[in-house]
């Protein structure tokens, strides 16, 4: 910053911290956070009706004894669902929730690992089939590695094989869970369903023996393997498909309902496998994401009506000056008047940004325990410090999407000049038309939430949910799309016009 | 140092079809109080705005040391300026108004202290300019206008809400900058309040140069062969002159003023007729009256265009009521 910039920062810094408005408002700021925050958090209560740990999907498997690995390339996974699963599996038998160690490609997840459906490993690089999988027993314990190309292959890690017995199941499986929609019944009236889906998987070069890549028995080399479960046919090479099924289903609107039975069909070389269901438990595997509730970005809530508290302060510190025609010591004080309109934003963003961040930090702290006390508690909602990238990334996200509607506030004032008209208009942008929308139709809120400031709210979203209209840094960039238009348009005109 | 002179060379605003200054041209020097003289809505504060580079002229320049306004570096330091004693924040304190603008232009804390002790301002230095009176807020305005130490400085009515102890220290004060060698532009729509304080008079109407002179030319040229004349018997004094080719006009029940006669020649002409007469002297013309003459001109051509008519008797008239209104409105702009 020059000089003269630092100094006209200095000064309407004078100039904002010496008017009572100012406090008031910062102090409203961050009084209407905490307070509509914790108010949420006691308000809230979990919705999670499904079991703890899921266990049911399409399995072509056939016995291991003792060592050994099974290995097979994913080489298509059809995108039912970013939490649709395929993979190699060795697992104690053929029943629900019994043990087994799994290595599987999603399509929106990565590649993951998991062991009795309770723990996970997450591969660090992503990867989505094609993919090369292998798990490999050997002296009571599992390792997965996986491969690009079946050449050159990394380990993801390796577990002790716990609950297997000397001879257990070996093969691929697939798995697709319910996907969560929603569709407009009607003026404020939004309806949450489940709908079903069916994953399909492609694996060339599966191979299960005693030792990895000796016993080279292709699944669809040796000729036809196809039928469904409920014949629970041999295919050649003594593969089988049973469809492992969830033992004693509890009532829950997500998993209840009989599953679609899997296929599997042989030729060229590969197997076809199709199948529904999921592994995983509550927090593994992505159960129970899709219904669940943000908890951070509810325990920051309060900035959408802290946001009143923010336009008054971002249009009065500039209109305050065209009421009492301040504008014009201002302005021969300075008559570089884009120094003073940078000078008003640096000074606002940065008190803005402050009260923000004690606002959202404070929120958070005090709603955690509120939230946790009505049932938002591991393992699907991990306890988290505000020191964990995920919450100081909403946090501090937070602050600066106050920052930039103050800015965008700032801008429409020196635009309009009088403090109603520019209120008025930043309350109906903000505030009115995202209501307005949001309880006409469930598509003109998304768009709504998509293409106007309101996006910039994004920003505290934390984990992906039906409803969101947008991601948190595309909101939080058409936000500051517009609060830059905006300053862009108020620097020209100011410069042009009397004062 | 170059001369800190303020020259206007062409200067014209419009708002709308209305002319507002109108090819406008003078230069305000330094060493002397130069009073800027017009009736309300003449163009002074339009003119003034336009030297403080806050209103873009639709032709001419107005430079300050020969630089546009705009290019002064830190312009407090160049030109002090009170162009709206209303232009506070209510809710700020005295003190914080005045420290703002010191921190734009880099001066020091210690003059905003020292421009309230100048102005007697220091009791009240930490009070909201909300709960001020007028006066107080004029005296809060030189002091933004001295903060800078400036070699110019540029008043619109300081004098406006001053009791007559403010008035007398402002003229002290107009007085003494002056003659520490800055140049002062003082406007008035009252050419009362400038009679004992400016040495040399602008002079507009209707945004357009009326005069341009010292104050002792000016009143020398209203004043010129009149003579004043008391006496009980007003009228047949006003026949006797008349008949003698004098102009005579009437000043008050026992009082004429006379052109056109010299006094020794009256005083013959009244005694061969047997008037008496209480006294009788060369008339010292007035500001006001020579203002009066010299804005006529303006006046006469409102009062022919019948809308205008009411403003051009008030305006004209150079009373001292209803400051207000034409000057806010234009401030208002």
């Amino acid at each position: 910053m020059s000089t003269s910039l630092l100094r006209a920062v200095r000064a309407e810094w004078t100039k904002l911290r010496s008017v009572r408005s100012t406090g008031v408002a910062l102090l409203a700021t961050i009084a209407l956070t905490v307070l509509i925050g914790l108010l949420t958090a006691e308000g809230g209560h979990t919705s999670y009706g499904g079991p703890p740990v899921v266990d049911s999907f399409a399995f072509v498997h056939r016995p291991l004894a003792g060592d050994g690995t099974v290995t097979t390339k994913v080489a298509a996974q059809s995108d039912s669902g970013p939490w649709a699963k395929a993979g190699v599996m060795l697992k104690s038998g053929t029943g629900g929730v019994s043990p087994e160690v799994a290595l599987m490609v999603t399509p929106g997840h990565g590649i993951r690992m998991q062991v009795d459906g309770k723990r996970e490993l997450t591969w660090p690089d992503g990867g989505a089939a094609p993919y090369w999988l292998r798990l490999t027993r050997s002296a009571h314990r599992v390792t997965g590695a996986v491969s690009a190309d079946g050449r050159a292959w990394r380990t993801v890690g390796t577990v002790t094989d716990g609950g297997l017995p000397a001879t257990c199941e070996a093969g691929v499986f697939v798995a697709s869970p319910d996907v969560a929609t929603s569709h407009w019944a009607g003026p404020g009236k939004v309806v949450g369903a489940a709908r079903r889906t069916t994953g399909r998987a492609v694996f060339e070069h599966l191979t299960a023996g005693a030792a990895a890549g000796v016993d080279a028995a292709d699944a669809g080399a040796g000729g036809a393997a196809t039928g469904t479960s409920s014949g629970a046919q041999a295919a050649d090479g003594g593969w089988q498909l049973t469809d492992v099924a969830q033992p004693d289903l509890p009532a829950g609107p997500l998993s209840n309902r009989p599953q679609t039975p899997g296929t599997v069909h042989a030729g060229g070389g590969a197997l076809t496998v199709t199948g529904s269901g999921d592994l995983g438990s509550l927090g593994v595997g992505g159960i129970g994401t899709e219904a669940l509730d943000d908890t951070i970005a509810s325990a920051l809530s309060g900035v959408e009506i802290a946001l009143f508290a923010v336009i008054a302060l971002g249009v009065l510190a500039v209109t305050s000056e065209y009421r009492t025609r301040t504008i014009r010591t201002t302005f021969t004080v300075c008559p570089r008047r884009g120094r003073v309109l940078a000078a008003k934003a640096v000074v606002l963003a940065a008190g803005v940004f402050a009260a923000g961040l004690v606002a959202c930090a404070v929120s958070f702290v005090v709603a955690s325990p509120v939230q946790r006390r009505n049932g938002y508690g591991p393992p699907l909602f991990p306890e988290r410090s505000l020191a964990d990238p995920l919450v100081l990334r909403a946090v501090v996200g937070t602050a600066g999407f106050l920052a930039l509607v103050a800015l965008l506030s700032l801008g429409v004032g020196v635009l309009v000049r009088r403090t109603a008209g520019a209120v008025i208009l930043l309350f109906t942008l903000l505030v009115v038309i995202p209501l307005v929308a949001s309880i006409t139709s469930v598509g003109a809120g998304l768009w709504v939430g998509r293409l106007t400031p309101v996006a910039g709210a994004a920003i505290r979203q934390t984990r992906p949910m039906f409803q969101d209209a947008t991601g948190p840094w595309s909101g939080l960039a058409v936000l500051a799309g517009y609060t830059a238009a905006t300053l862009g348009a108020a620097f020209w005109v100011q410069r042009r016009r009397d004062a | 140092m170059t001369e800190m002179t303020i020259a206007v060379s062409g200067l014209s605003k419009r708002y709308g079809r209305t002319p507002a200054v109108d090819a406008l041209s003078f230069t305000v020097r330094p060493g002397r109080v130069t009073g800027f003289v017009g009736p309300n809505g003449a163009g002074k504060s339009t003119t003034m705005r336009m030297m403080m580079g806050l209103d873009a002229p639709d032709a001419g320049t107005a430079l300050i040391g020969g630089l546009p306004y705009r290019e002064l570096p830190d312009p407090l330091r160049v030109v002090g300026a009170l162009l709206d004693a209303e232009a506070v924040h209510p809710g700020r304190r005295a003190r914080a108004h005045l420290l703002w603008q010191a921190r734009y232009n880099g001066l020091p804390v210690r003059r905003v202290d020292e421009v309230l002790e100048q102005v007697g301002l220091d009791p009240a230095a930490r009070r909201r300019a909300g709960g001020f009176s007028l006066g107080m807020r004029q005296r809060l305005g030189i002091a933004g206008a001295l903060l800078g130490d400036p070699q110019v400085l540029i008043l619109d009515e300081p004098v406006n809400g001053l009791d007559p102890e403010g008035i007398r220290w402002i003229r002290g004060l107009l007085r003494s900058l002056a003659a520490e060698g800055r140049t002062v532009l003082v406007s008035s729509h009252l050419m009362g309040e400038l009679q004992d304080t400016a040495d040399h008079l602008i002079v507009i109407g209707r945004g357009r140069l009326l005069a341009d002179t010292e104050v002792d030319e000016l009143l020398a040229a209203a004043s010129d062969d009149r003579v004043e004349l008391r006496t009980a018997h007003r009228a047949e004094a006003m026949a006797v002159l008349a008949a003698e080719g004098g102009t005579v006009s009437v000043l008050g029940p026992d009082a004429l003023t006379v052109t056109g006669l010299g006094a020794e020649r009256i005083a013959a002409e009244l005694a061969s007729h047997a008037v008496p007469f209480a006294h009788l002297a060369p008339h010292r013309a007035s500001l006001e009256e020579a203002y009066l003459d010299l804005t006529r001109e303006a006046a006469d051509y409102r009062a022919h265009d019948p809308a205008a008519a009411p403003a051009a008797a008030a305006s004209g008239s150079g009373s001292g009521s209803g400051s207000g209104s034409d000057s806010a409105e234009e401030k208002g702009r």
